[in-house]
């Protein structure tokens, strides 16, 4: 993954607003809330499915769509160190 | 800069790069935000010198707004984090109480029996109990959701709420007494009542409502503030390399964010569930209010006047079809009214079997007075009971809650760390004269926040420096 000093926002543009954004370095806002609203999404379909459900998809849905956000804290908060 | 007041800074920082390294900025700025406050001077020459030319006005506005949010966010979860701790530890085992019960040999388990052997009449059954607790009255019967082969019989001194309650278990076949199992005692008991009510009845209910509500506060003012620390920083970022705090608050910021929307949802539901014993107390007062019109001065219907129970449950089962029964509230308890028996039924799919519908049944005559729909603030609560316990999923939800749990854990003890180790970090490093240079150098990376450009000043951190040409020598060195 990126360090921290790398710009990874590095997407050409012509407006004076994002080129003055990518000249501070700073991300753009999908860059900073792609994963946040994906993980929400997720973890709102998840908690919402299994209540239309008794032990048949939607439960099945829900712990898929609630181990994602789990997993990914744990990824990148503890695992990624060890992986490299 | 305020006589006779040191500049606040971070320790000093030797890496040459991690000044450089705009994109800590933020991060390390930030948390100084609350302490900018009487300080309007907060502020670096290198900053008046790099970003004059930006001209962007709105940054003033913007420190102030993130000051605020600051605030808010510091407050409000410096209030609730001890008792949102608790609820979380105390909570983790009651995720699990089915099968911890299990383990422990608490739960009382119905003989295997063919589905069609007949039942004996409720009133059976009661009278078993009553025998039991001559001294006490029944106050709820009901039935475990997925089997109808027992029946608990909750018995307590007066028709009122109480914490002290005797269960007693008989097997619907058969009439016999299967146990007596002591639901109010015991390390689950303690575990419940301190997640509940702090064993302080309403008050702690109301008070961790109020603790909820706080915690919904700091996950908004959270939310806020993700922004400006991350927006130089990719999303999962964790900066190891450098002082424990700044990776604690990465971990902060990366598990807050993971788990916001469970969070969220977990602690709005918590505090609803709070407020159930004053809702059923407006329903009671609101929708029965009418139907109890006719039976106005009279008092608990005395137990020998009663109908038989069992033909009041076959009148209120008839009145709703396709529906299961899940407990009987007894004249003169807070889920029924003095006159009533009232069965609370709930439907047979997934969602509606959450749900109930109350049919009251005259206590003397055993016919059915009303079936009132359940107004939307009770259904909110029943659909927020499942939300707060986790246990419509199965195992796999049970374990799913649990660690979200666990990383909510985390979350909050990241949060009070972050707050403790900030006094920590000034009082360990004064600033003195020998130490300028360095102290300089950490307070670029201090004093970085983007938003303070507007409130230029060569004032503040400026005092700390022995020159203004070793400024000047370093602002070169980050602009280049």
């Amino acid at each position: 993954m990126t360090g921290p000093d790398r710009r990874p926002d590095a997407r050409p543009s012509s407006q004076p607003k994002r080129a003055a954004r990518r000249h501070e370095g700073q991300l753009g806002a999908v860059a900073i809330w792609g994963w946040p609203i994906v993980l929400g999404v997720l973890t709102t379909i998840g908690l919402v499915s299994a209540l239309f459900s008794d032990g048949g998809f939607g439960d099945l849905l829900a712990g898929v769509c609630l181990a994602v956000p789990v997993v990914v804290g744990v990824w990148y908060g503890w695992m990624r160190r060890r992986a490299g | 800069m305020q006589p006779g007041r040191p500049p606040r800074l971070h320790r000093p920082n030797h890496d040459t790069e991690a000044v450089i390294d705009r994109a800590s900025w933020p991060a390390r700025g930030f948390p100084d935000a609350g302490r900018m406050k009487d300080n309007a001077n907060y502020s670096h020459p290198l900053l008046h010198q790099t970003r004059p030319q930006s001209g962007r006005l709105p940054f003033a506005m913007q420190t102030k707004t993130i000051k605020t949010w600051t605030w808010v966010h510091k407050w409000s979860s410096l209030v609730c984090t001890v008792f949102m701790l608790l609820l979380c530890v105390t909570g983790l085992p009651l995720i699990f109480h089915h099968e911890i019960g299990h383990l422990l040999g608490t739960e009382i388990e119905a003989p295997p029996m063919p589905a069609d052997t007949p039942r004996v009449s409720l009133d059976r059954a009661l009278e078993l109990a009553r025998s039991q607790h001559p001294d006490r009255v029944v106050q709820f019967v009901s039935q475990a959701e997925d089997d109808d082969s027992l029946w608990f019989v909750t018995m307590t001194p007066t028709p009122d709420p109480t914490d002290d309650f005797r269960s007693v278990v008989v097997d619907a076949r058969t009439g016999d007494l299967l146990g007596q199992p002591r639901f109010d005692q015991g390390f689950m008991w303690i575990m419940l009542k301190l997640h509940v009510d702090l064993f302080a009845g309403l008050a702690g209910k109301l008070f961790l409502g109020l603790m909820g509500l706080l915690l919904l506060v700091a996950i908004v003012s959270g939310v806020v503030l993700y922004r400006p620390f991350m927006r130089k920083i990719e999303f999962g970022t964790v900066r190891r390399d450098r002082r424990p705090r700044l990776k604690w608050l990465d971990l902060h910021n990366l598990l807050g964010i993971v788990t916001l929307v469970w969070l969220f949802v977990v602690g709005a539901t918590g505090m609803i569930n709070t407020w159930a014993d004053l809702l059923i107390k407006y329903w009671q007062y609101d929708e029965l209010g009418h139907i109890l019109e006719p039976y106005k001065g009279q008092a608990v219907v005395p137990l020998a006047e009663r109908a038989p129970v069992q033909r009041s449950l076959e009148a209120a089962m008839a009145a709703a079809p396709d529906s299961k029964l899940s407990f009987i509230a007894f004249p003169g308890t807070a889920f029924s009214s003095p006159h009533h028996h009232t069965f609370f039924l709930r439907g047979n799919e997934p969602l509606t079997s959450r749900l109930l519908q109350p049919v009251l049944v005259d206590a003397k005559s055993a016919e059915v007075t009303a079936a009132p729909k359940l107004p939307w603030y009770l259904t909110a609560l029943l659909v927020s009971q499942p939300l707060h316990f986790g246990d419509y999923g199965g195992m796999p939800m049970q374990i799913l809650w649990a660690l979200l749990d666990i990383v909510t854990i985390i979350v909050l003890g990241s949060g009070l760390y972050l707050w403790l180790k900030k006094g920590k970090a000034v009082a360990e490093r004064p600033v003195s004269k020998g130490r300028a240079d360095e102290t300089a150098g950490a307070g670029r990376a201090t004093a970085g926040v983007p938003g303070t450009t507007g409130v230029a000043g060569v004032a503040g951190v400026a005092d700390a420096l022995p020159t203004s040409s070793a400024t000047a020598a370093v602002s070169s060195k980050v602009t280049a």
